[in-house]
């Protein structure tokens, strides 16, 4: 029933939201666009997404987060995000497995074993100390190794900035994690919201200052955000070996003689 | 013939000579740039904490800080050369005045964000993991990767790519979590003078967010 309701609603939000991107265009078309612009072809109505998420983040959510970061103590707050990172391993090691990465899927493996067991559900990263770093990896990224192209820059509202790959790794993650397989099945939904919820709260409390300081500092708050995504993306694919890439600056950077 | 050998000989033992002498000299202006750029990082990191920490014990007020803060970043970073890189080929398209005036503003803005960046390390700990050489353009520069230690969430990777100018060591990108700062600015910035009906009107619009952004910054 749960699982009907969700594919309902996807395909509704798929149809309305495709009539509408279709129904808006740039206003000026012969302007050359920047790198980024040329991923974002819906940017006129990506904007007031993004304008409608800033205010109801200001309202809702960064009121919590700010409030969470300064009541609960650090460590308190470090075991909870421990906690529900622990919680998404099953996720990390599906998509480490889908990609054929068997040794990255045995590290997870072994993290999400050694941090339930020995560090009480998560709450520790004792496998850290041990030396087996956290990663992450979703469907959306395994769909990338797959060589599914991203699709182009999208700002879903209450979600933020994605893109139609990412959204459909996102779907698949859902039925990936045992946790919400669990949930689903013994009718416990309010299990998957309270995680939602919690997830969403640690996150955003982690980037108050990112936030803060993107907001204040740039001269284009939507501009900035949709850069920082799609280099962070791109960074992300390749396991992260594309942080060091300096080819970037080669068109970019000016000969100090200039 | 034997005095043909010989000078062969001759020749071709100063060649090797010459050759591993600077192939040794290459290889050690190669370390020694790599150490002076992960010194030159993990002594910005230290210096940024201690005047945090100083500030925290109350020893320095908030405005010393900032100066002091301020000091480190006008030092640290190449700001011509990044604000020039930020904007492009635009720099060519406008008066040299716009230009300075840019610049200027730049400057400012751009010490804001660093000067913010570096308020966000009161509790945590930068450290320095690796280091890197690399080809930047026509010259050698290094990537410096370090990590912020947060105490209350995950580690921030934080990749500095710095260069040798003028015998000192100079930042001039920043990348925090894979995103450039240089390639964010240049993307913002293009996006705005792109919506100027030509580059002096857009580099204007560009000029007066920046300068507005700046002033609130100081009545701030």
């Amino acid at each position: 029933m749960y699982i009907h309701k969700i594919k309902i609603y996807t395909v509704c939000f798929l149809l309305f939201s495709g009539m509408f991107l279709a129904s808006c265009n740039r206003s000026d078309p012969n302007r050359e666009l920047t790198e980024d612009e040329k991923m974002d072809p819906f940017e006129p109505i990506n904007r007031k997404v993004f304008e409608f998420n800033v205010v109801l983040d200001g309202i809702f959510l960064e009121p919590f987060a700010t409030a969470y970061s300064l009541s609960v103590p650090n460590e308190v707050q470090r075991g909870f995000s421990n906690f529900l990172n622990n919680l998404a391993e099953p996720v990390t090691l599906a998509n480490d497995t889908l990609q054929g990465k068997g040794k990255r899927a045995l590290e997870t493996f072994s993290r999400f074993m050694i941090n339930t067991v020995i560090g009480v559900f998560g709450i520790f990263d004792v496998a850290e100390k041990l030396g087996l770093p956290s990663h992450k990896e979703d469907f959306g990224q395994t769909l990338g190794e797959w060589n599914v192209p991203s699709g182009p820059y999208l700002v879903i509202p209450f979600i933020g900035s994605t893109t139609p790959r990412a959204l459909a790794g996102r779907f698949t993650d859902f039925y990936l994690s045992p946790y919400n397989y669990y949930a689903v099945h013994k009718e416990k939904r309010y299990l998957i919201h309270a995680r939602m919820g919690a997830e969403t709260l640690v996150n955003r409390s982690q980037h108050l200052d990112d936030v803060r300081n993107f907001r204040e500092n740039s001269v284009d708050f939507y501009a900035a955000v949709r850069s920082f995504h799609i280099q962070h993306w791109r960074a992300e694919e390749n396991d992260g070996k594309m942080r060091n890439d300096t080819s970037y600056l080669d068109d970019m950077l000016i000969e100090e003689e200039d | 013939m034997k005095t043909l050998w010989f000078y062969k000989k001759i020749v071709f033992v100063c060649l090797l000579g010459i050759n591993l002498t600077l192939s040794a000299n290459a290889s050690c202006d190669s370390s020694s740039l790599d150490n002076d750029a992960k010194n030159f990082i993990d002594g910005m990191g230290k210096d940024v904490i201690e005047i945090l920490d100083q500030y925290q014990k109350g020893k320095i007020s908030s405005k010393e800080k900032n100066q002091q803060l301020r000091n480190i970043i006008i030092k640290a970073v190449d700001f011509k050369r990044v604000g020039l890189s930020a904007i492009g080929r635009y720099k060519r398209q406008v008066k040299k005045e716009t230009v300075e005036r840019y610049l200027t503003a730049f400057q400012k803005a751009v010490t804001r964000t660093y000067l913010n960046k570096f308020g966000e390390y009161n509790d945590d700990n930068l450290v320095v993991v690796s280091s890197v050489l690399t080809d930047i353009g026509r010259s050698k520069g290094v990537i410096v990767k370090s990590e912020l230690r947060r105490k209350n969430g995950p580690k921030v990777t934080l990749i500095w790519i710095v260069v040798k100018k003028n015998n000192q060591m100079v930042v001039i990108d920043l990348k925090v979590e894979g995103a450039s700062m240089l390639r964010t600015y240049q993307q913002e910035y293009l996006s705005i003078i792109g919506n100027g009906k030509n580059a002096e009107e857009g580099m204007k619009m560009l000029i007066e967010n920046l300068e507005r952004n700046n002033t609130k910054w100081d009545a701030s």
